[in-house]
């Protein structure tokens, strides 16, 4: 029995590693590395998904730094993205918190909430488009019936973007749920006992035991919902178009409006860097900050 | 006595705030099923009734009957089932690499696979169909990718970029990275290679987070509608969600008795799979959500 | 124990290419559902001097239509069985798509990557630049050799032009033109005999139609939408003596006194509370759901609320286009398209023909609701639509289209932009009319 191959290798350097990442990493240049880096590239020239392409070096992107539709976007996403974060992780803390238990009723609660997660994005939007409808709509229906004024709802430039929040939230709240419940499953039970022995209260236990213990899980979730915040365009998309009066249109929409409808594809590449560079530095904060598998139980 | 009571008061109330809410939630499901067995006068007649005057079951007929059903599950079926296997074999390989296997460059080469995910679809769309478009020795293609169509129309174009994402390895990667180092020395005192130990020692262990990674990777694979719409332009070829978009709405008017009907019968699948593996759901992102 | 190992990760890598492998086979090799059995027969034409350049071998076209119309579907596919029949080696695929971002982002996709489709039936919206870009065929040769040439309406030549050259031969023209309720009409006391024919009488029948719960609309006098309104408010700048654009030096001139008061006047309908906001081609008119009196429409509007079964439909009247200067309504059309990178130029143009024969027209016309577009059919056309007909034909002769310019689809983005603005009364007419001209003046600068 020998503990070495017929070549010494190199301690900490085993090629065995590379075979293993190899089929994936051969699909991810095939399908993802090459084209972002051929996206990259077209965001320096004027392609305009035919057969103009021509380089124009940093021209895109001067564009972009006068661009009032760019500019909404990026301000419509911070909005979407502030509206949307802190009441996904809230209420899925706290619906996490409530349905942690064992029992039936805690299983059943937790797939009702969980369904909007399993359908796609666009038969939810298709849905809460009917539901949001000014004229036959569910939503007005009831408001209707019990006497107050019928709203216009995605019609309504002040409206609009809270509905497509809304759609949101109500989509991932499951999501946002289970993580933070098995965030919750695995802080120990002692800690509780302990604290509860002390004399600490509900609150006070969960102020000092729960939020610590769930900093790494909370963390995770911050920061990929970020991510999929600055990404959202299909709700967009199907709700709203980006309109009333581009109050909800968003970088990704912008991306796919001048891209496809105007066929300025060498433009939507320029947004697209300056997206991915947005969210790279998110996620290198994240990097930097987050947990990265150590394991923080205490004791 | 006034404790126990509190409690019981704090129970109910807090059982009373979940029903709420969980109906809340619900209630677009059950409109979406009541409004499939409608008919659409009555949908779109001003007066809005919750339960239908007649139940009519036959759209659900209709619905199929509209294009090739048949072929449409049966392909999204396929591309799903496929996209899960092979997903689960290459991420699982691949994270467990990037989490125990020491090798040059191993953190670098992750952080790349994790930056190439932040690039929107929107603008590699076309590059990567023009990639599979050209890829050589398929489709007619010559060595060259010229000539052909390539991947277009294939079960293969649709499924490869669904499989070439990172965030599968992502997940197994933050699974495998919570296991001790001394399983890593057992194994290789052991005299295992680390081929080996993956698949006497880590495999057995993982059911939770392959159970997770093939629920979310069917979810997005049965549910996507971008990709099989760009990939295929056969009839077909067609996938369901795709088909649920475009076989129901004509430029004048959305027939949507038939829609809703559509919807309701694309979701079960995924229904099933979530019950049947909520189990293991749970479980699984116990051991990766909390360790970031 | 080790060759175990090394056996185990061997068998590993050969089961993950083996399930490559098989993933990498074809789908299914039918080519649509109206695959038929090919087999070298001889053609039989009846055009013999134009067949001798199309040739026996087998030929695949492929033919994409925006619309997604079930009827219309319907008699396209049965005349793609006919044509198929009659000609053995040339098959044809046939798909459709919605119109807006799905048809342009298939059409885009295929474009770009060299798979141009043959035939397209494609809307006007997009003419220009895909004639500018060099994506659809100059059919002027084609043309000129047709026998057929001079038994198609002029106008369906004219909205298929780009600078002086016929790129497409419109099969479908829907011009718009006024649909109103006469129940409603009786209701507030209007006669029914006397539709609106000018701005004033368009406004005061509105008001009194209009029927309100509290503060909001649930009845609507005169639907217009109040997103991507270009084809209302094109139609009321012209009616006002607005040009929207200057052909001769390709500016567009859209913020003119004209086109500004036209704004004013429609977003009237918004500020004075008579409409239910609806984006049109986004959500359904709320004239159609039955809650409102008056709308603008075309026949396929007609033909959806018949196949709709919609209780009201006897109440239906059409009247023609509101005039002020002149008369003038939007007149969208289905326009079909070859394009230049077909390989098979030859067999596509034959197959268009067919679509423009004298069967295959009255076909369309009475099973999918299109438009008569060859002189002799108006009188079979009548017969099958004889209340909504003759106004109609009538429509014909005042529609007019999107302007034709290359940079039409951003001409379309900023009128749109200062129209909502305009009627959620953001900003008055002329000063919307104003910035959008700055900024799509700014954006065509580059």
């Amino acid at each position: 029995m020998t503990l070495f191959k017929a070549k010494k290798p190199r301690i900490g350097h085993e090629r065995v590693g590379y075979l293993l990442i190899t089929p994936f990493y051969l699909f991810f240049l095939a399908i993802i590395l090459l084209p972002g880096i051929i996206a990259v590239i077209n965001s320096f020239t004027n392609y305009d998904l035919y057969k103009t392409y021509n380089f124009i070096g940093l021209d895109n992107y001067k564009a972009l730094l006068i661009d009032p539709l760019f500019k909404k976007a990026l301000l419509n996403t911070l909005i979407y993205s502030v509206l949307y974060i802190i009441p996904s992780m809230s209420l899925g803390l706290l619906l996490a918190l409530l349905l942690s238990g064992e029992g039936r009723g805690s299983r059943i609660f937790r797939t009702g909430f969980y369904m909007p997660y399993i359908i796609s994005m666009v038969c939810a939007s298709t849905i809460w488009l009917w539901m949001f409808d000014p004229a036959a709509g569910f939503l007005n229906q009831i408001l209707a019936a019990m006497g107050f004024e019928a709203s216009t709802w995605l019609k309504d430039p002040a409206l609009a973007m809270t509905c497509v929040v809304f759609v949101s939230l109500w989509k991932n709240l499951g999501y946002c749920m289970l993580i933070n419940l098995s965030g919750i499953k695995g802080i120990p039970a002692y800690l509780y006992e302990a604290a509860e022995i002390d004399g600490a209260n509900a609150f006070q236990r969960f102020k000092n035991i729960t939020i610590p213990m769930l900093q790494p899980t909370t963390f995770f979730l911050f920061i990929t919902t970020c991510i999929s915040s600055f990404n959202v365009f299909e709700q967009v998309n199907v709700l709203t178009n980006g309109g009333p009066m581009n109050s909800t249109t968003t970088i990704v929409h912008q991306i796919y409006i001048r891209g496809f409808s105007e066929f300025k594809m060498g433009y939507a590449s320029a947004i697209s860097v300056v997206l991915m560079l947005i969210i790279t530095l998110i996620t290198a904060i994240n990097f930097k900050y987050g947990n990265q598998g150590q394991d923080t139980n205490i004791g | 006595m006034n404790k126990i009571a509190k409690k019981r008061t704090k129970r109910v109330l807090i059982l009373l705030f979940t029903t709420l809410l969980l109906l809340l939630v619900l209630t677009p499901f059950f409109l979406m099923v009541l409004t499939s067995v409608k008919s659409l006068p009555e949908i779109l007649s001003p007066k809005f009734k919750v339960f239908p005057e007649k139940w009519i079951f036959s759209n659900y007929a209709e619905a199929m009957q509209r294009g090739d059903w048949q072929r449409y599950l049966i392909n999204s079926l396929f591309i799903t089932c496929t996209t899960v296997v092979l997903s689960l074999i290459i991420n699982s390989l691949a994270g467990y690499s990037f989490a125990r296997v020491p090798f040059k460059g191993r953190d670098s080469l992750f952080f790349l696979a994790l930056v190439g995910m932040m690039v929107p679809s929107q603008v590699t769309m076309i590059p990567v169909f023009i990639v599979l478009k050209n890829f050589p020795f398929v489709g007619g293609n010559n060595l060259f990718g010229a000539g052909g169509t390539g991947l277009i129309n294939t079960y293969a174009g649709l499924i490869l970029p669904y499989i070439a994402g990172p965030f599968g390895v992502f997940l197994c990667r933050q699974f495998y990275m919570n296991f001790p180092a001394s399983m890593d020395d057992a194994a290789k005192i052991d005299g295992c290679t680390r081929i080996a130990a993956y698949l006497r020692i880590y495999l057995p262990l993982s059911k939770p987070i392959l159970a997770t990674l093939a629920v979310l990777k069917a979810t997005q694979t049965w549910n996507d509608y971008m990709w099989p719409l760009i990939m295929t332009n056969k009839d077909s070829m067609m996938t369901a969600q795709v088909a649920v978009v475009t076989k129901f709405t004509s430029e004048v008017s959305i027939q949507w008795q038939l829609l809703m009907a559509a919807t309701v019968i694309i979701i079960l699948p995924m229904f099933i799979l979530f019950l049947f593996a909520q189990k293991y759901f749970v479980e699984g992102i116990v051991t990766t959500g909390m360790k970031g | 124990m080790k060759k175990n190992c090394s056996k185990i990760s061997v068998l590993l890598v050969c089961l993950m290419l083996l399930g490559l492998l098989s993933g990498c086979g074809n789908g299914p090799a039918s080519s649509g559902p109206q695959q038929e059995p090919l087999s070298k027969e001889e053609m039989v034409t009846t055009d013999s001097l134009e067949e001798s350049k199309i040739s026996d071998e087998p030929v695949t076209l492929s033919f994409i239509r925006a619309g997604t119309d079930e009827h219309a579907q319907a008699v396209y596919t049965e005349l793609i069985e006919e044509y198929m029949e009659d000609h053995p080696n040339v098959t044809i695929e046939y798909q459709q798509y919605n119109y807006g971002a799905e048809l342009e982002t298939k059409l885009n996709t295929l474009y770009a990557s060299g798979s141009a489709p043959d035939i397209v039936r494609a809307p006007i919206s997009t003419i220009a630049q895909r004639a500018e870009m060099g994506q659809y065929a100059a059919l002027d040769d084609y043309i000129d050799s047709w026998a057929g040439k001079d038994d198609i309406i002029q106008a369906a030549y004219d909205v298929g032009s780009y600078k002086d050259q016929r790129y497409g031969i419109a099969i479908n023209i829907e011009a718009s033109f006024l649909f109103y309720r006469k129940d409603h009409f009786i209701e507030a006391g209007l006669d029914p005999e006397k539709p609106p024919t000018t701005w004033e009488e368009l406004h005061e029948y509105a008001e009194k139609l209009t029927v309100r719960e509290g503060n909001s609309v649930v009845r609507s006098g005169f639907s217009i939408p109040v997103g991507q309104g270009h084809t209302v408010i094109i139609p009321f700048a012209r009616q006002n003596g607005g040009q929207l654009v200057d052909i001769e030096n390709n500016i567009p001139v859209f913020n003119e006194e004209q086109t500004a008061e036209a704004l004013g006047y429609l977003a009237s309908f918004n500020l004075d509370n008579l409409i239910i906001p609806f984006v049109n081609n986004q959500d359904q008119n709320p004239f159609e759901l039955g809650k409102a009196s008056m709308m603008i429409g075309t026949l396929s509007n007609y033909n959806t609320l018949l196949a709709s079964d919609v209780e009201w439909i006897e109440h239906l009247m059409f009247a023609p286009m509101i005039s002020r200067e002149t008369r003038s309504g939007f007149g969208g059309c289905q326009i079909m398209f070859m394009s230049e990178e077909s390989k098979h130029k030859e067999e596509a143009w034959d197959f268009i023909k067919f679509l423009f024969s004298d069967d295959s027209v009255k076909k369309l016309v009475a099973d999918a609701g299109a438009t008569p577009v060859k002189t002799g059919l108006a009188d079979e056309f009548l017969e099958s639509y004889p209340d909504i007909g003759p106004t109609y034909l009538d429509a014909l002769t005042y529609c007019e289209g999107m302007p034709k310019v290359e940079w039409a689809a951003l001409f379309e983005k900023y009128l749109n932009i200062a129209y909502e603005e305009a009627m959620y009364g953001q900003k008055d007419a002329q000063a919307a009319l104003d910035d959008a001209m700055k900024q799509l003046e700014a954006e065509m600068a580059e």
